[in-house]
């Protein structure tokens, strides 16, 4: 016997629902589940239909957004990295992880960027600026490292791996003993 | 004042806590070859024995255990010790120089010190002591080459007086202590005078000519008492009286049946007024003659035949006078005591000691005798033997105690790793025969198992024995017992030579003396230098380590002699003579069987080999050598057949003489062959390894005029390099040469300083060849950087670190005079040490110039002890980079292990390893039971 019914346990909680069928009891269409609605409601219907032009600029718009972006982003960096100075110290690495971290994580992503870019009348122009503006980004990154002298460019960085030099002649000598 | 701080803040992470005192060095005193030994004057046994060696050294020894219980070492400028007396009062020495000192019995404590004779410059041949009152104090005699000199020795205000007399060479002196009279006898080519000096205000009242016409030496004659002198002369014994001058009887010793005599021997051997009438004659054939003077002339009392006698001394002690015989056949020393006036042998008393090959000969015995209750007497015997042992031997034959002197006089160290253990040895020996691969990989599977076993059986072992967490050696780093391989090769075998020609084998953990060997074929009469090669080391197993000790006798021409060894087991193998040596060098590159053959340059310009096949090529080697007489410095090459050709020399001026010559190590290890500057270029090191260092000091030794040559030339081709001369400055002069860089000290004569000069080589921006290097490369000169600096205090040896991959910062290690071992940072002189310290300069981590160098008492490798007499520092790289062992020889041996640039490869020993693993097993735990109570929550919650 199944201890429930619907009357008592209503009254103890309104937003309990019974799914389970009773013995008998079949239903062939099941009720709606709490707040879903049946009819598609219709949201600004009118002015989309009214101007399809402003639609696609605004996708532009928000296109353009996206791709400038990185660029937009790359005086603020500069600054950043200005102020950040050239001793290495635990922040200014941070800084620099970020710098790198952001532009990296974008060029992964540019894929996804594509799609959301994909409805722009610009879509070519526009990913070659957001891909550039990460390039940029990566190079200033790079810039920064330099200046903080963490790349191996220079002859002093490669003079733990020079091989030992070989001699050719053994000498002995001191004193006639 | 920035760097100054910066210095305290470099230097204070160098220091030694108290806790780690003793767990890693070691030190051990000696005294030296003993010149001089004085046995506490007590009527019983004495704890006391004082010691005075040839290396200045004055020692007071517990005559039961040989301990040292105090020791004091005097400057080279003191002299010789000229005698030491146990007084009183306390121990009595006098130095050649002329510096009367009491010390202290049982502190070594000085009580005064005064010169006895005010005139500089002279040098004290003898001494002896008056015993007077005590207002008046003991009188000391002594005689120098230009007089007898007096001292009244009263103990607040030591004062003495001078009498000159006429010079002789032959000088004899004795006392009367009753009389309170000093006799000096004089012996001169025709004439032997008596001169009798009043103690009390040196003046002489009476001389007398002794003989006339008499040649022999003072050696030949014996003061009696009462003013009585015997004298030797022509086969006859006279009997003079000393205030007269006359003869009072003579004896014809032929007549007695005495032909030839060795010895007059008094009974005491400084005071007449105990010595009665009474003297031995010792003659021909181990005959001992006892004699007394009386009224009725020269007679003996007795005689009796020794043979193979040694020596004959007399001890007396209260109314007791014996003498005591020795008698030497090689392998037996027996002394026997002799009552002098009866001449009975007392049988019980009698040492015999069994003597060892492996000491050398009895050089000198020095006797105790002290009164027993239960029998007369009792004597004990210190031996001094050719291998610079100290030997104490009792009645019968018990030898007591031995110290091992020699030690004192180290002149060659070589360190040497030890071997692996068993299983690893079974392992190492997997790679000698390299068959299939199939068969190596089993091999070393085989190898490791057995290892693993052996490792689990040792552990059960250890658990069962409850050490599993103990320390097994007082080292913490050093974990492995016995004489095999650590992890970190920290435990070597340390193997030193002495100046007498004894080889020693000592464990560097604990300092203990593992093998000795006398080299038994060594004329020590001459002065012999040595020399280590290390043929094979411990890393090739099977095949034995070995190590070669070639000795040269140093300005004869001897035969050399070679030996070579197993320096782990001390198994020697003597080597026939071969011709005189003028140079040697052992080969760079070892044979099919590793084992690195040595070349002979003989005197003749021959070639020989040892051993003498050798397959390799040997046209790359070169020698070279100074003549110290001619003053040319030659080169050779070594042809293909083995013959050699000159190839270059040049002339040291005849202004000069060469002082120091050193060159690199052969083989030395370079990790950097540049240094990064600020701008980030590098700047390439002039690594060449033929280079060698000399400095030469003028002839000319005038304050102002003396001057010091610095040549640094190429050893293969002779190509001077760099030149330098110190004007007003002279040796010793000491040489650091490693790497591109030379560290040498001198001392500056004008501004009477120890001065320091570095010097660093560089090739410049760019490299000339970067894969070899040749001498016979055309290369233009290095650039040389050189700066000097200022020593506070004496160097008396210098020494620098070897670490395994020379990657760790060298550090630079001084003996001082002191009596100390202190260590440098090379930072300190580096040359390119700016005089106005920039941003750039910080950055490459460079030192602002400071003429004086720093001496913090935090960087004394030797802490509080003091390592007196420096003469060697040797140091060997452990299997760890921080690490370099170093061992320091002088009167003292002291070995230890230094981090030049701080142990940055082991953890702290403090570092607490239970507490970090109960941190992490918590998390762990904390981790698990928080995962799981989540994920217990989380069900719950999806469930509700």
């Amino acid at each position: 016997m199944h201890p429930t019914t619907n009357t008592p346990k209503r009254s103890r909680n309104k937003w309990s629902l019974d799914v389970n069928l009773k013995k008998g009891e079949s239903r062939l269409e099941l009720p709606a589940p709490p707040g879903y609605a049946r009819e598609q409601p219709s949201i600004g219907s009118d002015d989309a239909v009214a101007s399809d032009d402003g639609g696609t600029n605004l996708i532009d718009k928000k296109s353009w957004e996206i791709a400038v972006g990185p660029i937009k982003g790359l005086p603020m960096n500069i600054f950043i990295m200005y102020m950040a100075g050239n001793t290495i110290s635990i922040f200014p690495i941070m800084m620099v992880g970020m710098m790198f971290f952001r532009p990296t994580q974008a060029l992964m992503g540019i894929r996804t960027t594509m799609r959301m870019l994909e409805n722009s009348s610009q879509y070519i122009f526009q990913t070659f600026l957001y891909f550039l503006g990460n390039c940029l980004a990566l190079a200033l990154a790079v810039y920064k490292c330099n200046s903080m002298g963490l790349l191996p460019t220079h002859a002093s960085d490669w003079l733990a791996f020079a091989a030992p030099i070989q001699q050719l002649e053994y000498v002995a000598g001191g004193f006639a003993l | 004042m920035k760097v100054l701080v910066y210095i305290l803040f470099l230097c204070s992470v160098h220091g030694l806590h108290d806790d780690e005192i003793g767990k890693y060095d070691w030190k051990k005193e000696f005294v030296g070859n003993a010149d001089h030994v004085e046995f506490e004057s007590s009527v019983s046994v004495s704890k006391y024995l004082f010691v005075a060696s040839r290396l200045n050294a004055l020692a007071c020894l517990n005559s039961r255990t040989g301990e040292i219980i105090w020791r004091k070492i005097l400057g080279e400028a003191e002299g010789k010790f000229v005698g030491i007396k146990h007084t009183k009062e306390g121990l009595l020495t006098v130095t050649s120089s002329g510096v009367a000192r009491l010390w202290e019995t049982n502190s070594g404590s000085l009580k005064w010190e005064a010169v006895v004779g005010a005139t500089p410059n002279i040098t004290i041949t003898s001494f002896m002591m008056i015993e007077r009152n005590y207002n008046v104090g003991n009188l000391l005699v002594a005689t120098s080459d230009n007089g007898v000199h007096t001292m009244a020795m009263l103990s607040n205000n030591p004062r003495g007086e001078t009498l000159t007399l006429d010079v002789a060479t032959d000088k004899k002196i004795s006392i009367d202590t009753t009389m309170g009279n000093i006799i000096v006898l004089e012996a001169e080519p025709t004439k032997l005078s008596a001169t009798i000096v009043d103690g009390g205000n040196v003046e002489s009242y009476r001389e007398v000519v002794v003989a006339d016409g008499w040649g022999g030496g003072v050696a030949q004659l014996i003061i009696l008492e009462t003013n009585q002198l015997v004298y030797l002369d022509d086969g006859s014994l006279y009997l003079v009286d000393l205030t007269l001058g006359a003869t009072k009887a003579t004896l014809r010793l032929d007549e007695v049946g005495i032909n030839e005599v060795e010895k007059l021997i008094p009974i005491n051997d400084d005071e007449v007024s105990t010595r009665g009438g009474w003297f031995v004659l010792q003659h021909e054939g181990g005959n001992v003659v006892f004699m007394e003077v009386g009224d009725a002339g020269i007679k003996i009392t007795w005689r009796k035949t020794f043979p193979n006698l040694f020596d004959v001394q007399f001890k007396r002690l209260s109314s007791e006078t014996f003498l005591f015989v020795t008698t030497n056949n090689g392998s037996e020393l027996k002394t026997i005591a002799i009552d002098a006036k009866t001449g009975l042998i007392d049988e019980t008393s009698m040492i015999r000691f069994n003597l060892n090959n492996d000491d050398g000969k009895v050089d000198k015995i020095f006797i105790n005798m002290f009164l027993k209750r239960s029998t007369p007497l009792g004597f004990r015997l210190l031996l001094q033997c050719e291998d610079g042992s100290l030997t104490l031997v009792v009645n019968p034959n018990r030898e007591v105690w031995r110290r091992q002197e020699s030690l004192a006089e180290v002149v060659g160290v070589v360190m040497i790793d030890l071997p692996l253990s068993g299983a690893g040895l079974e392992f190492e020996g997997g790679g000698a025969e390299r068959n299939v691969v199939a068969d190596m990989f089993v091999k070393r599977i085989k190898a490791q198992s057995q290892q693993l076993l052996s490792w689990v059986q040792q552990t059960l072992k250890e658990i069962e024995a409850g050490t599993l967490f103990k320390h097994k050696t007082r080292d913490p780093l050093i974990q492995v017992e016995g004489l095999t391989r650590d992890p970190f090769s920290l435990h070597k075998m340390i193997v030193v030579v002495t100046r007498s020609g004894v080889v020693f084998g000592i464990d560097s953990l604990t300092g203990d003396i593992v093998w000795r060997h006398f080299i038994v074929g060594l004329d020590r009469s001459l002065t012999w230098k040595y020399d280590f090669y290390v043929q094979r080391t411990t890393a090739h197993f099977p095949h034995p380590p070995l190590v070669a000790l070639l000795a040269l006798a140093s300005n004869q021409p001897a035969q050399p002699v070679l030996v070579t060894f197993n320096p782990i087991t001390g198994d020697f193998n003597e080597h026939s003579a071969t011709k005189p040596i003028k140079q040697t060098m052992i080969l760079p590159t070892p044979d099919v069987d590793h084992l690195r053959h040595l070349l002979f340059l003989h005197q003749d310009d021959s070639l020989t080999l040892f051993p003498p096949t050798h397959g390799g090529s040997m046209t790359s080697l070169k020698l070279f050598f100074y003549d110290v007489i001619d003053g040319w410095v030659v080169g050779y090459a070594v042809n293909s057949d083995i013959t050699i050709k000159q190839t270059w020399k040049f002339k040291i001026p005849s202004t000069h003489h060469v002082i120091s010559m050193l060159g690199k190590n052969m083989l030395e290890k370079v990790d950097s062959v540049g240094r990064p500057l600020a701008d980030r270029s590098v700047i390439f090191k002039y690594l060449n390894p033929n280079l060698v260092a000399m400095v030469a000091g003028s002839v000319d030794d005038a304050v102002d005029r003396a001057n010091l040559l610095l040549i640094v030339f190429d050893g293969v081709t002779g190509k001077v390099v760099y030149t330098n001369t110190h004007k007003k400055a002279s040796g010793p002069v000491h040489i650091v040469h490693s790497e591109n860089w030379i560290i040498y000290s001198y001392w500056n004569t004008k501004a009477r300083r120890t001065e320091l000069t570095s010097i660093e080589l560089y090739e410049g921006k760019s490299q000339h060849n970067k894969t070899t290097f040749s001498s016979f490369h055309l290369q233009a000169n290095p650039m040389v950087m050189q700066q000097s600096y200022i020593f506070p205090t004496g160097i008396s040896c210098m020494g620098v670190s070897h670490t395994d991959k020379a990657i760790t910062a060298r550090q630079i290690l001084f003996g001082l005079k002191r009596g100390a071992l202190f260590g440098l940072p090379r930072r300190f002189f580096d040359p390119r040490r700016p005089l106005v310290l920039e941003e750039s300069h910080r950055e490459e981590g460079l030192i602002q110039y400071m003429p004086e160098i720093p001496i913090p008492p935090e960087l004394f490798v030797s802490y509080n002890l003091s390592v007196e007499m420096i003469n060697g520092i040797y140091s060997s790289p452990a299997a760890l980079e921080s690490t370099s062992l170093v061992f320091v020889t002088g009167i003292d041996i002291f070995f230890t292990r230094i981090q030049p640039s701080k142990m940055f490869d082991v953890l702290k020993e403090d570092f607490d390893h239970m507490f970090i693993s109960l941190v992490l097993i918590g998390m762990f735990v904390a981790a698990l039971v928080a995962r799981r109570m989540s994920q217990i929550k989380q069900l719950k919650k999806s469930w509700r």
